[in-house]
């Protein structure tokens, strides 16, 4: 078990350097200036004397090769350090450490909730397969998977984020204004309730998926001949489904896992930006904006890791789950 | 039980007959094949009617400037006849046309001038000063966007926009996917580590930061950039597809048998193996599209996307989400994602109808 992980680690530093070069060649490859960017956009970049420039680029080593400047980047992150920011002058390291929890949280909890009725879905789906309920609940899902959540987020800010309509969610931040003045559980109760909307918002697509993976690992589970031994048993419906046959239906929505990570932490760019929440994916807008190099880096390298680990941990639940798999062996 | 038995009863018997007796000859046996499918997809109601939408919006797209345009279709003034000016950009128009605005265009035209107008008279970049963020009306069907514009025009051409965006960027995507999959696949080797590293870097990258980066580094994005990213990023899902069935259909006894009879590499995977593999492809692609749509207006939701002032629907969303508390605008935030939700889920649907089709085991 150990080595397979060690093992796994080890895999896992090809890639990253793969993810960081294509990120790096493309951060600096690109036509636009960073020095300009960074001494306050294009319009008046002329206005800064060119002396400026030079001292700015000699202290940021623009000048260096590529390849210099990868390696230097590369020998920085060895030792955990991702850099300064470039417009706001502070580590890239602290501001994702600031950001990450936000984003972790808000993804954390859509994954769990959309597990949480992603799997009944399935299993009830599966259990009464072509029976009306069934195909609502597909058509259903199918049309919630098929929904833009900028759309959907812009309506809700639209309709129920207190203009012209109703009031009934709030739209901006994760806390309320005079947060500071309320109780502990007031705060978390405010806290909660900021949050509940964007987690719908970035988890809503994932359920048909979910559901979807569910219902065809019942499907094939519930042919099997152990299935029908349990019934022939005498066992009740029930039992049959819920301890025979969900145990093993579970195994391949757990791969599913592994591709969820990339895919929220995509949708939560959109998510935060819409509902102003500061977590990594408006990090990374503000950064994109501002042509902020050394922080587009840090995060892409970030959100890769974190990936990887999710990934990781997906095979590690699969030995967990199925007795079949094994990784300590050879 | 009454589950157990249900799943366990077989298939109409119309299928089954129908594909035991597909193994005959060539062209015909094609044309019977694709009936079949089609058969097996219009089975579905929902399929068809998706189909119908699919449709629908690719008129709209090829024939937006006949719907919504600033100039008439056939226009008869001062004497002159101009046919189709609605094509022309407003540089390239007869001097008398130019600097003509809808509402100019009306005033010029005497009792005996006629002219065939498009339902819509405003192309998307003619703006209405007095009438900003209007809600629907005789004058502006769908209303107007916070400069004056006219949301139909805009929804009807910006149609045009997701779906040339959606349709070159999976075409690239497609083709750089088969090209890569089929090499890895049938050659294995070094291509396929190569090919089969770069799906697994590209399983782990969220490819939204990665063209969220490239069209965020882009100086002047246009929509041709966005194609190009959109279809570069793209490939490994359709590569990782080719590689699998080529894997699959190599070893089957008739690429042998066209090997013995001196077929080369490249008859082999050209005009046997990929024909006999493509059939998940081109559900990958309507599926792809739908995705392709989406990505693009979401990033024109960004502001990284298709460049102002070109109409889109990402864009339009863009501006009800900026006004959606002050102003109250849902003409700008329903129409507009409508039409995105209508596409999107056509090209799903249909994408699911046609794998289903395809494959009736599942």
């Amino acid at each position: 078990m150990g080595s397979y992980v060690a093992r796994r680690l080890l895999v896992m530093i090809p890639t990253l350097f793969g993810i960081t070069f294509v990120t790096f060649l493309l951060v600096h490859l690109a036509p636009g200036d960073p020095v300009s960017a960074a001494m306050g956009g294009d319009l008046r970049a002329d206005a800064v004397s060119s002396e400026a420039i030079e001292h700015f680029r000699k202290e940021m080593h623009l000048d260096d090769p590529l390849l210099v400047q990868y390696a230097r980047w590369l020998g920085k992150l060895a030792s955990l350090d991702l850099g300064t920011s470039w417009r706001t002058g502070r580590g890239v390291g602290e501001q994702i450490a600031e950001r990450l929890p936000v984003t972790v949280a808000l993804g954390g909890s859509a994954m769990v909730l959309v597990y949480l009725i992603g799997i009944p879905l399935g299993v009830a789906s599966a259990v009464r397969r072509g029976s009306l309920g069934d195909r609502a609940t597909t058509l259903v899902l199918f049309v919630l998977y098929s929904l833009p959540s900028f759309w959907v987020g812009t309506l809700a800010i639209l309709f129920l984020g207190g203009g012209r309509y109703l009031d009934w969610i709030p739209v901006q931040g994760l806390r309320s204004p005079g947060w500071e003045s309320l109780s502990a559980m007031g705060r978390a109760r405010d806290l909660v309730w900021h949050a509940v909307t964007p987690v719908v918002m970035l988890g809503y697509a994932s359920l048909a998926s979910v559901s979807r993976y569910m219902r065809t690992g019942m499907l094939d589970v519930i042919r099997q001949d152990y299935v029908r031994t349990a019934r022939a048993k005498g066992l009740s419906e029930r039992v049959v489904v819920y301890k025979h046959a969900l145990r093993n239906s579970l195994i391949p929505i757990l791969s599913h896992l592994g591709t969820m990570v990339p895919f929220l932490l995509g949708g939560t760019v959109i998510v935060e930006r819409i509902f102003g929440i500061p977590g990594m994916g408006l990090l990374m807008f503000e950064a994109i904006l501002a042509r902020d190099y050394s922080l587009i880096m840090g995060i892409t390298t970030a959100t890769a890791m974190l990936t990887m680990l999710a990934l990781l941990v997906t095979d590690l639940l699969y030995a967990a789950v199925d007795p079949r798999i094994s990784y300590g062996k050879k | 039980m009454s589950s157990a038995a249900k799943i366990a009863a077989p298939e109409p018997a119309e299928q089954v007959t129908a594909e035991s007796s597909a193994p005959t000859s060539g062209p015909k046996q094609q044309a019977s094949q694709a009936r079949l499918i089609w058969r097996r997809f219009a089975r579905g109601r929902l399929n068809v009617a998706a189909l119908g939408v699919v449709f629908v919006f690719a008129l709209l797209a090829v024939f937006a400037d006949f719907l919504a345009s600033d100039m008439p279709i056939v226009l008869h003034l001062d004497g002159k006849t101009h046919v189709l000016p609605n094509l022309a950009s407003e540089t390239s128009r007869p001097p008398e046309l130019r600097r003509l605005d809808p509402e100019g265009l009306w005033d010029a035209m005497d009792p005996d001038d006629w002219a065939i107008f498009p339902p819509v008279r405003r192309g998307p970049y003619a703006v209405d000063l007095l009438a900003r963020l209007e809600p629907p009306s005789s004058r502006h069907w769908l209303g107007t966007d916070a400069i004056g514009r006219d949301v139909l025009a805009r929804i009807v051409h910006g149609t045009r926009i997701s779906l040339s965006v959606g349709v070159v960027a999976v075409g690239l995507y497609v083709f750089i996917g088969i090209v890569l999959g089929a090499l890895a696949g049938f050659y294995g080797g070094k291509i396929d580590l190569v090919v089969s590293r770069l799906i697994e870097v590209k399983m782990v990258f969220p490819t939204f930061f990665l063209i969220l980066t490239i069209m965020g580094i882009v100086e002047r994005p246009t929509i041709w950039h966005l194609m190009l990213v959109i279809g570069f990023t793209g490939w490994p899902g359709v590569a990782r597809l080719i590689r699998g069935e080529i894997l699959r259909v190599r070893e089957l006894d008739y690429v042998a048998a066209v090997r013995a009879l001196g077929g080369s590499d490249a008859r082999i995977v050209l005009r046997h193996v990929i024909p006999n593999s493509i059939a998940p492809v081109f559900v990958a692609a309507t599926f792809g599209l739908a995705g392709a749509i989406l990505t693009e207006s979401a990033l024109s939701f960004l502001g990284f996307g298709t460049p102002p002032p070109t109409a889109s629907w990402g864009e339009l969303l863009t501006q009800a989400y900026e006004h959606a508390v002050t102003s109250g605008a849902w003409w700008l935030t329903v129409f507009p994602g409508v039409a995105l939700f209508l596409t999107v889920t056509s090209y799903n649907l249909v994408g699911e109808g046609l794998r289903d089709a395809l494959d009736p085991r599942l």
